[in-house]
């Protein structure tokens, strides 16, 4: 029992658990590679560029064979875990609010209701332009913290959500 | 009210002549703490030498600069009212005309130091809704001049203009105030000993060392070994780090009590027809207002010494953007039980305790936090003190380090388990912690922005989860609650907040 003196029933309210969450689009997949390899890419290059430049002793050598040894692990595990970071990454719009699950090991599942949006905004960056996708970020008086970010969105899709999430809103400051 | 003749808000007005004086002296404030090392360098180190004279003469041309753009400033500044609006007009070599719209007006709050108080002025302070640097600043400003223009405000915001049985609108100022608390001396002296010493004593140390250094920078002289030198000379080693560690502690002490003097000084905490005010401080005395429609949460926590004395300190938080949320909350000290009880019944009228249903977090969480932070750091320090022992004549880590590191940390996270709770019911949720002191924090369920629902893999695996309940001035943690329990919580929370039509700001 939650509380003793419930003013609705609590079984018959909308439980989010049973919504089904929508799935984002596959290519927001490549994305995620992508970002993968450019940071790799970057990583290797310092560790390189410390093994030709600053590591000169023998002792100091053998920690740049330990840091490629250990760059080539995380870099192993980051790209075996993309598809199954990716398939975390689903949304839901429901009559008064919209949700966002995301995380792999740490899954956190965002709940906003229209009615405390502040505004939202769509965001293209160039490789998901590329894609033709989009982010969505929807703000909250709650500070950035607690902002919800959506990515990998058809462009016409996040075009509708927002128009969508915007209407809702209205609909709430014109009942008051 | 009475108006006086001279002064009209609708016409261009003038800050206090006085203001002047105190533009003049922010600049001063400014430039000192900017320069200040440079000038103490100019000052002891060139005597008599011919740099010193134009250290004057750029010095004295300085002080006539900022005297002119004072003067300029001052004249150049209006203010008035018009349509609504709040008009500010300054600038001393571009122009700037300010119209603020009374509605997005959050709070005016009036300052006064020592110099105002002498001279019979207030410093207002104009917050806007919005980010950072919305704030508007009237240096100097007659108290009544400035409490007609705040009454004006206030009473303006479309909420309480009144429309009158002849059809024109008039003002309605509800000027009631009812005192809730004030801090006599010795209920100061209390606040002042139970102070957070350990914050001071951080502060303290880091003032201190920080000004060690720009000393030694300005000097070119390593003090730290100087104050060596002084204290082995003329004690031996066990008096002196005893003698040391008690002037610390003393002036740590000393230093706490003084800026609780400082800063809450005839400390008085007002209910006002829409929320709360509180007016404290020695030199700057200082004004604040919470309305009761902008408080997101309220917290009150207690240490064992307050406790022992009955008292409570407590924070109203507000909503407010992130840069300026901690200026946002109200902080009153040396609160007695009854009078807290009135402020929780303000926020929430239906406040019961008695009424609220307690939740006790996971056990599984304390044995995972016991896990990572006590046998962890424990083993960690215990291996390294069984090295140490093998090999006494490289280092030495004594055996009590772990032993000490285990006991403090289990003692400590058994009793945070223990005591903390959570408190629902229909309206409103109380978190409960403390290890030794208490904290509590209130929230009414339909101030909540965002709910965020949070599993790691082992919650996973558990059936467990943590909820993160966003307010627009700050978080409430629920950490380690059964799954179901969780899921029930956040689908009521988002219920209150999608159905309710109150002001949540």
């Amino acid at each position: 029992m939650l509380f003793d003196n419930p003013e609705v029933d609590i079984a018959l309210l909308p439980n989010a658990n049973t919504v089904e969450l929508k799935p984002i689009m596959p290519d927001y997949k490549k994305v995620m590679y992508f970002g993968h390899i450019i940071f790799y890419l970057i990583t290797f290059i310092i560790i390189t560029l410390l093994l030709i430049f600053a590591f000169d002793e023998t002792s100091e050598k053998n920690i740049a064979y330990i840091m490629y040894a250990v760059w080539f692990v995380l870099f192993l595990i980051s790209v075996f875990l993309v598809n199954k970071q990716f398939k975390v990454k689903a949304f839901g719009l429901r009559q008064r609010d919209i949700m966002y699950r995301t995380g792999l090991i740490w899954r956190k599942t965002t709940t906003i209701p229209f009615n405390r949006i502040q505004h939202s905004e769509i965001k293209e960056g160039p490789l998901s332009k590329w894609f033709g996708l989009c982010t969505l970020n929807v703000y909250t008086a709650g500070g950035a913290q607690s902002d919800m970010k959506i990515p990998g969105l058809l462009k016409a899709e996040g075009v509708r959500i927002k128009d969508y999430i915007t209407g809702q809103t209205i609909a709430y400051d014109e009942e008051e | 009210m009475t108006r006086r003749s001279d002064f009209s808000l609708f016409e261009p007005n003038r800050q206090s002549i006085f203001a002047i004086i105190f533009i003049l002296l922010k600049f001063i404030k400014i430039f000192f703490r900017q320069f200040w090392p440079i000038l103490i360098v100019f000052l002891l180190g060139n005597k008599g030498n011919s740099k010193g004279m134009y250290f004057l003469y750029f010095i004295s041309g300085l002080t006539l600069l900022s005297l002119i753009y004072s003067l300029i400033a001052f004249f150049k500044y209006y203010f008035f009212i018009k349509d609504g609006n709040l008009i500010i007009e300054k600038g001393v070599i571009t122009k700037t005309k300010t119209s603020i719209p009374f509605d997005r007006i959050q709070t005016v709050n009036f300052e006064q130091n020592f110099l105002h108080q002498l001279v019979g002025v207030v410093e207002v302070k104009i917050d806007t809704a919005g980010s950072k640097g919305n704030e508007f600043d009237m240096n100097a400003l007659e108290k009544e001049k400035a409490e007609e223009l705040r009454e004006y405000i206030l009473a303006n915001k479309k909420e309480t203009t009144v429309v009158n049985e002849l059809g024109e609108e008039v003002v309605v100022i509800e000027d009631k105030q009812e005192l809730l608390m004030s801090l006599n001396p010795f209920d100061l002296l209390k606040v002042g000993i139970s102070q957070n010493h350990i914050k001071t004593l951080g502060i303290l140390l880091a003032f201190v060392l920080s000004f060690l250094d720009d000393m030694e920078e300005a000097f070119n002289v390593d003090l730290f070994d100087k104050v060596e030198e002084y204290g082995s000379a003329y004690t031996s080693g066990v008096v002196y780090t005893a003698g040391v560690i008690f002037v610390i502690l003393f002036f740590t002490f000393i230093i706490s009590l003084f800026g609780t003097v400082l800063k809450y000084f005839n400390l008085k905490f007002f209910k006002t027809h829409k929320g709360f005010k509180i007016i404290a401080g020695l030199l700057n005395r200082k004004e604040q207002a919470a309305m009761n429609h902008k408080i997101q949460i309220i917290n009150w926590k207690t240490n064992p010494i307050r406790k022992a004395f009955g008292m409570f300190t407590l924070s109203l938080k507000q909503a407010a953007a992130t840069e300026i949320a901690a200026k946002q909350t109200v902080q009153v000290p040396g609160l007695y039980e009854n009078q807290l009880d009135i402020v929780k019944k303000e926020y929430y009228p239906a406040y019961d305790e008695l009424a609220f249903t307690n939740h006790k977090m996971s056990k599984l969480f304390l044995s995972r936090a016991l896990i990572y932070y006590c046998l962890l750091p424990t083993i960690l320090t215990g291996v390294i003190s069984f090295i140490s022992y093998t090999f006494p004549e490289d280092f030495s880590f004594p055996i009590w380090i772990p032993i000490g590191i285990f006991l403090f940390s289990a003692f400590s996270l058994y009793l945070y388990w223990k005591n903390w709770r959570l408190k629902i019911d229909n309206q409103a949720l109380q978190v409960h912690s403390g290890i030794i002191g208490k904290y509590d924090t209130l929230l009414k369920l339909f101030k909540v922005q965002n709910v965020e629902l949070k599993q790691n893999i082992y919650q996973r695996r558990r059936d467990l989860a943590s909820l993160q309940l966003h307010t627009a001035s700050g978080n409430v943690n629920i950490p380690y609650i059964e799954l179901e329990k969780a899921e029930k919580l956040r689908d009521y929370i988002l219920y209150k907040a999608e159905v309710s039509r109150e002001r949540w700001m």
